[in-house]
């Protein structure tokens, strides 16, 4: 015998094998084989040919329109059964249908928040080609590096921004603070795509004092008006006309709500000091050609710039490696020091989000896929009669699958009304202002897999479990669950529980971590102090007079000036000591400030009014700097600083003049009149709003064009453990979701062992069991899973916890109280889910339970 | 009899027809080899398999496996068998065709 001789085209073959079903397929195939044959005796190859392909394509449609129909029919039925089932166990389908629907609500919440992260700076057009220009740990660059950078033919477009300054605009005797103005050059536009409303990108910036607004900012301060040719004024100094109007700039890690012609500057600022090659402030950002080698361009741009350094260098000269970012790292990237209007995201948490999102949806699974395989008693019957009646195992599993899919579309849906409830809550967390839109091709893209994923995940097991039942026992009326299954089962639980206790601890440790930072003693006094944020002429000459005129109300009892507020120290200036550069940290300020922050002097003397000589010549600095320094007794010591040969005059001993999340690095305090820009106003604590109002008046006196802003310097320095604070918050109310749905799975699966064991209990109870005794035999097992848990989660927690702490110089010790106390938690929790059934089935009558069927 | 018995289809009474005169040589090939000889039009296999499966789900014909062929790359042949209960769906569909036709002669046609 020859098999397939004549196969005649195994594309068709292959099609009538998938168009014919397994009972028909030899016959199918013979037929046409041998009647392929016989055209082929008869008229030839190709008419054969034809004849056959035609064959095919009159079967197939029959083939399919049979088949829809079969299916439609048991479609039908499994849909019925599939209410049935549902109305039957009402509770049981709520669980496990609103369980999925808060897991799959985290999971579109989180993923809308982490598409937006990635979606950063994705829509500029010449993101492969820009790239910020960086030192070391620096993005701030001088003026001067403009000629030596635009010499190479490799760099197209050369941008520089300022974002330092936060002017007050006036309009029509109006006020607008502004905090994202940005100074900048005219090729922004062509850097990065900035779409006009009004106004064109080749004209906007061209004239000094020209100002180009964002839609937002330009509907805020002229309303309706056409905001073209208007003039505002800027800090009541110069007048800028607006002769453009750009989208709001979202999405992007830039922060800008008005651009400026960057020349401005130098008639703004003091010009000696902006074009000097000492003053590192301002951000550069380069648009290469395409295919330019980036790394050689690095090197010869690094060099250029060392050789202009180096012929201003103070003292003994060091190299700085220069390096260039690609544009679409900046979003993810650390924060560099003293970056100014940069959004940064945090891949960290990005990552860290994403997998509790997961979890929580894995432990919403895990109860989908714990109460259909512990219910699969109710079903055994079901299953037997179709096996019986010549379903095979695919049908089975195609049946459950579809079900499983069924309650996943239910909970879906409700899913998309909760993301709509949970939108805002989850906003505020973040600090986000993240929308939904269902209509998105990437949400529906989501929205599909997710559905996918989780249909899979939570069908999978139950339908491969419940099709593998043989209908021979089943029948018979033995069914008893496998070991394997309940084992399963329990591991399971293991797992969920795992997860509730390792969120319950993290949550727990940064509240620690949190509750420690904001309560250390940070060797300063920070009560009672208001910053208020200088501005105009108070900036200038009429500061004195200010404080003169505030300490003349009794409330108000010492005044003085600072550069920066403590919390945000950022100035650095570099020292030449004994030949060497060293980098100081600096607060620039008055005699007062010890005083006033309540600062310990260690050794030497305060600045002194009395001796002028002490203005910026003068030096404070603290332990740290002493010993950076190398100095044995620092006092009397000459440095070479921002004004040339100084004194070190005293030592105070070591604050935390920035947030905890930083070491105490050296600092010094001096005195310089010209560089301040708060006010720190220490007030007595009695009727702190009359003393507020006071300062107001002085201040709207004084400095009628501009807006009065003040701070408590305590809230301002907590502000900085606002991320921190975030992520507990958030953490909370995941991990209280995990315990919820953890515990929602062990409420039905108790529900579940009372109910078989009813008769059990009952023979107990008649022969003398008490209630405690059985309410303990029904809870053991599953608190005995609940420790497991806690016996796997704890290193794990203790791992994760000891890593995300040593991102703390100063950090709250990890407590074993933690630990227990997140044990405890879950414990009784679990416990009180248990009882509800235990105690139930173990008070009930005997009577009862024993005639149960 | 029953009453409630539905007629056959015309496809249904040819093929069966078919089945009934090939005495056990009745498969796909030979029953539409048969047709094309009594009717004159060749039917595709889609039209044959259609009604022999409703043929053999009514129960008026039987499946039985036949002898591997070379013609057919080894496979055996699938030949069908007219049951008792086909055998009176003919003879009811043939009354019921003689019932319609009386008194009908052949010169009214044309």
């Amino acid at each position: 015998m020859c098999r397939l001789r004549n196969k005649p085209h195994s594309i068709g073959h292959r099609l009538l094998i998938l168009f014919s079903s397994k009972e028909e397929r030899i016959e199918i195939l013979g037929d046409f084989e041998e009647g392929y044959e016989l055209k082929l005796q008869e008229k030839g190859r190709i008419s054969a040919f034809f004849w056959y392909w035609l064959q095919i394509m009159l079967l197939i449609p029959i083939t399919i329109k049979n088949r829809t129909y079969w299916s439609l029919m048991m479609f039908k039925n499994y849909l019925k059964t599939a209410f049935r089932n549902i109305r039957h166990h009402k509770w049981v389908s709520f669980i496990k249908v609103s369980g999925l629907a808060v897991g799959m609500t985290c999971a579109i919440l989180i993923y809308v928040w982490v598409s937006h992260q990635f979606r950063f700076d994705r829509s500029q057009e010449h993101k492969d080609c820009i790239y910020r220009l960086e030192a070391v740990d620096w993005v701030d660059m001088p003026t001067a590096f403009r000629n030596p950078l635009m010499q190479y033919p490799e760099i197209l477009e050369f941008v520089q921004f300022n974002s330092w300054e936060t002017p007050t605009l006036k309009y029509k005797d109006h006020l607008y603070e502004m905090d994202k103005f940005v100074f900048t050059d005219r090729s922004v536009f062509d850097v990065f795509s900035l779409t006009f409303i009004q106004g064109s990108p080749e004209k906007a910036l061209e004239a000094p004092f020209s100002l180009v607004l964002t839609e937002s900012e330009a509907q805020r301060i002229f309303g309706s008006e056409n905001p073209i040719g208007k003039l505002v004024r800027y800090d009541n100094t110069f007048d800028f006309i607006v002769t453009g109007v750009i989208t709001d700039v979202e999405d992007f890690h830039l922060e800008i709500s008005a651009l400026a012609p960057f020349e401005d500057l130098t008639a703004i600022k003091d010009r000696e000091r902006f074009l000097n090659e000492h003053n590192w402030n301002y951000p550069i950002y380069l648009r290469l050609a395409k295919n330019v080698d980036v790394e050689q361009l690095e090197g010869k741009v690094s060099r250029s710039i060392n050789d202009i350094l180096k012929s201003v260098a103070r003292a003994e000269f060091e190299e700085t490696d220069f390096i260039l970012r690609p544009f679409g790292e900046i979003y993810f990237a650390r924060n560099l020091k003293a970056e100014k209007g940069v959004r940064h995201g945090n891949k960290q948490m990005v990552f860290l989000f994403s997998a509790i999102a997961l979890f929580i949806l894995l432990i919403a699974c895990v109860n989908f896929i714990n109460l259909t395989t512990a219910r699969s008693s109710a079903r055994k019957k079901e299953i037997s009669i179709r096996k019986v009646v010549g379903a095979n195992r695919r049908n089975l599993i195609r049946q459950f699958l579809g079900e499983t899919s069924f309650l996943v579309l239910l909970a879906l849906g409700l899913s998309m009304i909760l993301v709509r409830f949970a939108l805002p809550r989850f906003n505020h967390l973040l600090g986000e202002n993240l929308s939904v839109d269902f209509f998105n091709v990437h949400l529906i893209l989501g929205i599909l897999s997710l559905f996918v994923l989780t249909g899979f995940v939570s069908g999978m097991y139950p339908a491969l479990h419940l099709s593998a039942l043989t209908p021979h026992d089943t029948l018979k009326g033995f069914g008893r669950g496998s070991i394997k299954t309940s084992l399963f089962r329990k591991v399971l639980i293991v797992f969920q529980f795992t997860i509730a206790i390792f969120l319950i601890v993290g949550t727990l440790t940064i509240f620690r971590q949190v509750n420690f930072m904001m309560n250390s003693d940070l060797g300063f006094d920070q009560d009672q102090i208001l910053n208020v944020h200088l501005k105009g002429d108070l900036l200038r000459g009429r500061k004195e007079l200010f404080k003169q005129r505030l300490l003349q109300y009794p409330d108000i009892l010492k005044v003085s000036f600072a550069g920066q507020k403590p919390g945000l120290i950022t100035n650095t200036n570099t020292w030449a000591v004994r030949g060497k550069r060293k980098s100081m940290k600096i607060i620039t300020t008055d005699p007062d400030y010890m005083d006033l922050m309540g600062l310990e002097l260690v050794d030497g003397r305060n600045l002194s009014w009395q001796l002028r000589t002490d203005i910026g010549r003068k030096y404070i600095i603290n332990e740290t700097a002493a010993k950076f320094l190398e100095f044995d007794s620092p006092v009397g010591e000459q440095v070479f600083a921002n004004f040339g040969e100084s004194e070190i005059i005293g030592v105070v001993k070591d604050y935390h003049f920035n947030s905890l999340h930083n070491a105490i690095i050296p600092l010094a305090i001096g005195w310089y009149d010209r560089w301040v820009r708060f006010a720190h106003i220490k007030i007595s604590g009695h009727n702190i709003s009359r003393c507020i109002s006071h300062i107001e008046t002085t201040w709207s006196e004084m400095c009628p064009d501009f807006l009065f802003e003040y701070e408590f310097l305590d809230e301002s320095f907590a502000a900085q453990y606002y991320q921190e604070k975030r992520l507990a918050e958030i953490l909370k109310y995941f991990g209280f979701l995990s315990v919820i749905l953890s515990c929602l799975g062990l409420f039905s699966l108790s529900a579940f062992v009372a109910e078989r064991r009813t008769k059990e209990i009952g023979i107990r109870k008649v022969l003398g069991s008490s209630v405690i005794g059985i309410v303990y035999l029904l809870s053991k097992e599953f608190l005995r899973w609940v420790l497991y848990a806690n016996v796997i989660a704890w290193p794990m927690a203790y791992f994760a916890v000891r890593i995300w702490l040593q991102n703390y110089p100063f950090r709250a010790n990890m407590s074993l109280w933690t630990f227990i106390l997140s044990t405890g938690m879950t414990l009784a929790i679990a416990l009180l889910t248990i009882s509800y059934h235990s105690i139930r089935a173990a008070t009930s009558d005997p009577v009862h339970s024993l005639r149960f069927e | 009899m029953e009453e409630n018995m539905r007629l056959l289809s015309r496809s249904e009474e040819i093929i069966l027809l078919a089945v009934l005169k090939l005495e056990g040589d009745a498969y796909g090939i030979s029953i539409r080899e048969h047709i094309r000889k009594a009717t004159g039009s060749e039917w595709s296999f889609a039209s044959i398999y259609e009604p022999l499966h409703k043929l053999t789900r009514k129960g008026y014909v039987k499946k039985k496996k036949g002898e591997p062929t070379s013609e057919r790359g080894g496979r055996h042949k699938c030949l069908y068998e007219i049951t008792q209960k086909g055998k009176a769906a003919l003879a009811e569909i043939n009354q019921v065709h003689r019932n319609i036709w009386k008194d009908i002669s052949a010169n009214k046609l044309t």
